[in-house]
């Protein structure tokens, strides 16, 4: 049927401008290896559809097959735009428009009818690497992607060689551009100034990143990935706090309905600085500044318990601090925070018990039960939350970016007896959950834990892959405590940041696979090296942003101000050039030119001189003998002279006696006497 | 309007004169080459704006990474696209004579720099050729004009371009090669008029009964001798090539007048071009009378040209 429907269009075949084969096969294998990287998140019948045009463009270049007809093109969008809508119906998100993005890029090759559209094609491959990378960005892709890029170039270059020219030449050429363009490109990665975005994204590729929002549904996060955009940048006044207290509260998510934690609505008393209303005990308190990044949300952040100074900021009566507006740029503000306070000690208002001991009626059956068990064995609260805490890390509970769905009821009870895996929202949340059921205060606390401490700058910087969520609880005379239940599972996590955690946790899901198991010392040393170097590609490429660009030109240049920064880029960029140029034209370098030659350049040079040229056509002997008819009294050397070159160059194969040589030495100086 | 556009066209014509005057052998350099995106590389610098909104919008540092990679893909190619063009020969050689309503094929020798190859040169007037440049060879591209007027003819300036290796860049020269083709006048073969007015269809110096019987003797074959007078008869039986000797009557010797036809400048050189061609065929001697020009009756290949092209540079109206 197909067949029939090909052999329909002969004529079309006759518009087919010679496109080198070998290039349209270049072309195809570029289309094949700038997609295989999406197919992960593609629909396997896009890679079905794009397996049957490939191998139509394939047929059709050997001669098999023709183009397609502009009916069946039509009805082969028609199919593919309708399928992507089917396939897609939750809307419009980046995964359906690289996915018809792609579907269209499988069909240009049945229309691949001369070089224009083959550049077309290049083109959209190079756009579809960049997308790539809006996926993925660990180092191993990016080499990858890397080889793509050579194989595009390469075929770049074929479509514009003859069909005798062999694909490796192509290559070879491409390879060379690519090497010389790299220079180039990093100091243009360097030094070109970086913009914040023009619009805010239609399409969200931040699905399932890590990050804050006032509600999360742990069960239905089935993947997160690492952001390492940056929140917020903290300045230390006089003392810093260790690593392991740094818990920076952001909102506080106390409602729970049997999937999701948020945050209740309710009239919320600001006390606006400079109000420093306070009560109980103080001590020291810690002052430092707060650099965050646009969110456009109002909530701020700060340690354990804050009291805002900067205008325009303020505190809730659960110690949140918010702004007063929206913040939709860089927002600084200072802090005073008390850790050794102690807050509301002496009882909770009965409207705050009534919520922080809210449970949806009847859901978790089986969790509820156990901490009941729990509690009866146990005399007071803290030896009950104790044994929650060890209850975690003594089960076999796992730390997971990647954990099973939960479904949709009693998700406490799936997560505590049956998937045992999860991040910091599961454990806080079931932590909460668990301790509500039995008549104790909980809340959810969500922020960022930790941060990285720049030693250079004096500065910790914190960033999206640093958020966290633990438990506060109130206890009698204590007041509300925090505790963080997923150190419970991976202590490194409060130690270190959380790209070691990530390690760890890879670590452990290699167990699986028994490649730890085997323990050869190579092997992990290895790994951690690795690790290492993903780390430093993440810090220093990745998230080179407008800020570390900042940060590196005032390190190198002491200055960030644009026209200070232009001038050592222009004079670097001059210098580079002046290199490269010297590099290109060796002018110390003087072309080889054999003896005998440059005997002759002389005579040409005289020649020059007494307003006789060689012509192109002439021959050395016509010129000599043009030369003699010139300058008759020298006739003789100048034959003798032309016979020796010829002698030389025709019957010894350009290689000079030393008969030669003293004859044409000779010769020369005899004729450039300039006796008349 | 149109008098503003000539009046640019000829100063930039002047301009060129000036870069990259005219001469028979032409070694391309910065000088006379120019360089400019291809219509595929302002779409590719579209696909870089694309690029830049991805990376901008995202943030993301590897889209970016890609665009600045792109960016001086394109920039190097600058280079790669001058190289291509760079130091490349040009030689004019010498073209054959045609008439009227011909083709003259031009042909260009491409010579390379020592050890140097250059890949898809496009040159020619409209309509071009392309051609690979290997190492250390003499490539040659062989362009066809048709011949429209009689004369000497010189061909406009040729462009001679390149977008290898990436499509992205042109890089081009307009190039003056000096040829020397001339261009007979389309030849009317019409029978031999006498001045005296009578027509003879049978050829002039034929009208004598002698005829074949004229036979005088052999000599030695030279070059340019008609091949019919060679005696094959004699050939055969391994003399040696032998021409046919006639008695040279008066006869025999005429004289190509350009009185003796009728029409304007242009029809009288045809017909007169007719005659040299009959005249040559047919192995006669003859001579050609033009005003202020005359050639002495006589015979061979070297003789018709040198006749024929008496009669292409003949001043005539449109010269």
């Amino acid at each position: 049927m197909i067949m029939s429907m090909l052999k329909r269009n002969q004529s079309q075949s006759s518009s087919i401008e010679p496109l080198p084969s070998k290039a349209l096969m270049a072309v195809l294998a570029a289309i094949v290896l700038t997609i295989l990287p999406h197919s992960e998140h593609l629909p396997p019948w896009i890679l079905i559809f794009g397996a049957v045009c490939l191998g139509w463009a394939f047929q059709i270049h050997r001669g098999r097959w023709n183009f397609p007809s502009l009916g069946v093109k039509t009805l082969l969008v028609v199919m593919i735009a309708s399928s992507v809508a089917l396939t897609f119906v939750g809307g419009l998100g980046l995964d359906s428009a690289v996915a018809l993005f792609i579907a269209g890029l499988l069909l240009k090759p049945l229309e691949l009818y001369n070089r224009r559209h083959a550049y077309v094609l290049i083109y959209l491959c190079y756009l579809l690497v960049g997308i790539s990378f809006l996926y993925q960005q660990a180092i191993l892709f990016f080499i990858y992607q890397t080889v793509t890029i050579i194989w595009i170039l390469g075929a770049q270059v074929a479509i514009n060689q003859g069909a005798k020219q062999s694909l490796l030449g192509s290559l070879y050429k491409a390879s060379i551009i690519f090497m010389q363009a790299v220079p180039l490109m990093l100091i243009l990665f360097v030094f070109v100034p970086r913009m914040g975005p023009f619009w805010s994204n239609p399409f969200s590729a931040r699905e399932g990143q890590t990050g804050l929002s006032d509600e999360v549904t742990p069960g239905d996060i089935a993947r997160l990935t690492k952001s390492d955009e940056l929140v917020f940048r903290v300045e230390f006044e006089g003392t810093r706090p260790s690593q392991a207290d740094l818990y920076w509260r952001g909102l506080i998510l106390d409602q729970f309905d049997g999937q999701s934690w948020r945050q209740s609505i309710r009239e919320n008393r600001v006390r606006w600085a400079p109000d420093r209303y306070w009560y109980g005990q103080e001590g020291e308190p810690i002052r430092y500044r707060v650099i965050q990044e646009a969110t456009e949300k109002k909530w701020l952040f700060g340690l354990d318990w804050p009291v805002p100074l900067t205008p325009e900021t303020g505190r809730t009566h659960d110690f949140r601090l918010v702004s007063g507006d929206k913040l939709m740029s860089q927002f600084s503000y200072q802090v005073d925070s008390y850790p050794q306070a102690i807050i509301d000690p002496e009882g909770l208002r009965p409207w705050e018990e009534k919520i922080y001991l809210a449970l949806p009626y009847g859901t978790n059956p089986k969790a509820r039960a156990w901490v009941e068990s729990l509690q009866s064995k146990t005399s007071d609260t803290e030896a009950l939350i104790k044994k929650l805490m060890l209850h975690f890390r003594k089960e076999p509970f796992y730390y997971s970016l990647t954990p099973n769905p939960l479904g949709k009821i009693d998700t406490i009870d799936r997560f505590l007896f049956d998937t045992r895996k999860g991040f910091c929202v599961h454990y806080a949340g079931a932590m909460v959950f668990a301790l509500r059921s039995v008549g104790i205060p909980a809340r959810m606390v969500s922020g960022y834990q930790g941060g990285e401490w720049n030693e250079k700058a004096q500065y910790l910087t914190v960033r999206q892959y640093d958020a966290h969520a633990w438990v506060e609880v109130w206890m009698p005379k204590k007041g509300w405590q925090r505790f963080d239940p997923t150190a419970m599972v991976a202590p490194e996590r409060i130690e270190q940041s959380l790209e070691q955690a990530v390690g760890e946790e890879a670590f452990n899901e290699g167990r699986g696979l028994g490649l730890s198991n085997l323990n050869i010392g190579w092997i992990q040393e290895l790994r951690f090296q690795f690790e290492a170097l993903n780390y430093q590609w993440t810090r220093w490429v990745l998230s080179y942003n407008q800020d570390a660009q900042q940060d590196l030109f005032y390190n190198w240049f002491g200055t960030t101000d644009w026209l200070e920064v232009a001038k050592y880029f222009m004079s670097t960029l001059a210098f580079l050039m002046a290199v490269v140029i010297l590099w290109i034209m060796k002018p110390w370098k003087r072309p080889y030119i054999p003896k005998h030659l440059r005997y002759f350049q002389r005579l040409e040079k005289w020649s020059k001189l007494n307003q006789v040229e060689r012509l192109p056509s002439e021959t050395l002997l016509q010129f000599g003998k043009r030369l003699s008819r010139s300058f008759p009294h020298k006739a003789a050397t100048i034959e003798t002279f032309m016979n020796v070159l010829v002698e030389i160059e025709y019957k010894n194969n350009g290689l000079m006696n030393d008969t030669h040589a003293r004859k044409l030495s000779y010769c020369i100086k005899q004729i450039c006497r300039n006796n008349k | 309007m149109a008098d503003k556009w000539t009046g640019i066209k000829k100063r930039w014509l002047a301009w060129l004169d000036k870069r990259i005057p005219a001469a028979s052998s032409i070694q391309l350099s910065h000088r006379s080459i120019f360089i400019f995106p291809s219509k595929m590389g302002f779409l590719f610098l579209a696909l870089l704006g694309i690029i830049f909104i991805l990376a901008v919008n995202f943030q993301n540092s590897l889209a970016y990474g890609l665009l600045f990679l792109l960016g001086s893909i394109l920039f190097v190619g600058i280079y790669h696209t001058y190289q291509n063009l760079s130091k490349l020969q040009l030689i004019a050689t010498p073209v054959a004579p045609c008439f009227v309503g011909d083709t003259l094929k031009f042909k260009v020798l491409l010579k390379p720099l020592l050890g140097k190859e250059y890949f898809q040169i496009k040159l020619g007037w409209g309509k071009s050729k392309v051609v690979d440049v290997p190492k250390d060879t003499e490539s040659v591209a062989e362009l066809e004009q048709r011949a429209v007027t009689r004369g000497l003819y010189n061909p406009k300036r040729m462009r001679i371009s390149t977008t290898f290796p990436l499509g992205l860049l042109e890089a081009w020269s307009w190039v003056a090669l000096r040829y020397e083709a001339i261009v007979y006048p389309k030849p009317i073969r019409e029978p031999f008029q006498y001045v005296s007015g009578a027509i003879d269809n049978s050829q002039p110096g034929r009208n004598s009964q002698k005829g074949m019987d004229d036979f005088h003797g052999f000599r030695k074959y030279q070059p340019g001798d008609n091949l019919k007078q060679v005696a094959w008869k004699q050939f055969a039986r391994g003399q040696g090539m032998l021409t046919k000797e006639f008695e040279d009557h008066f006869e025999h010797s005429h004289w190509l007048d350009f009185n003796a036809t009728k029409g304007d400048i242009e029809k009288r050189l045809s017909i007169l071009c007719g005659w040299i061609l009959m005249s040559h065929e047919a192995g006669y001697e003859y001579g050609i009378r033009l005003p202020g020009c005359e050639i002495e009756p006589s015979r061979g290949d070297s003789h018709r040209d040198q006749c024929l092209r008496a009669l292409a540079v003949y001043p005539g109206a449109h010269r």
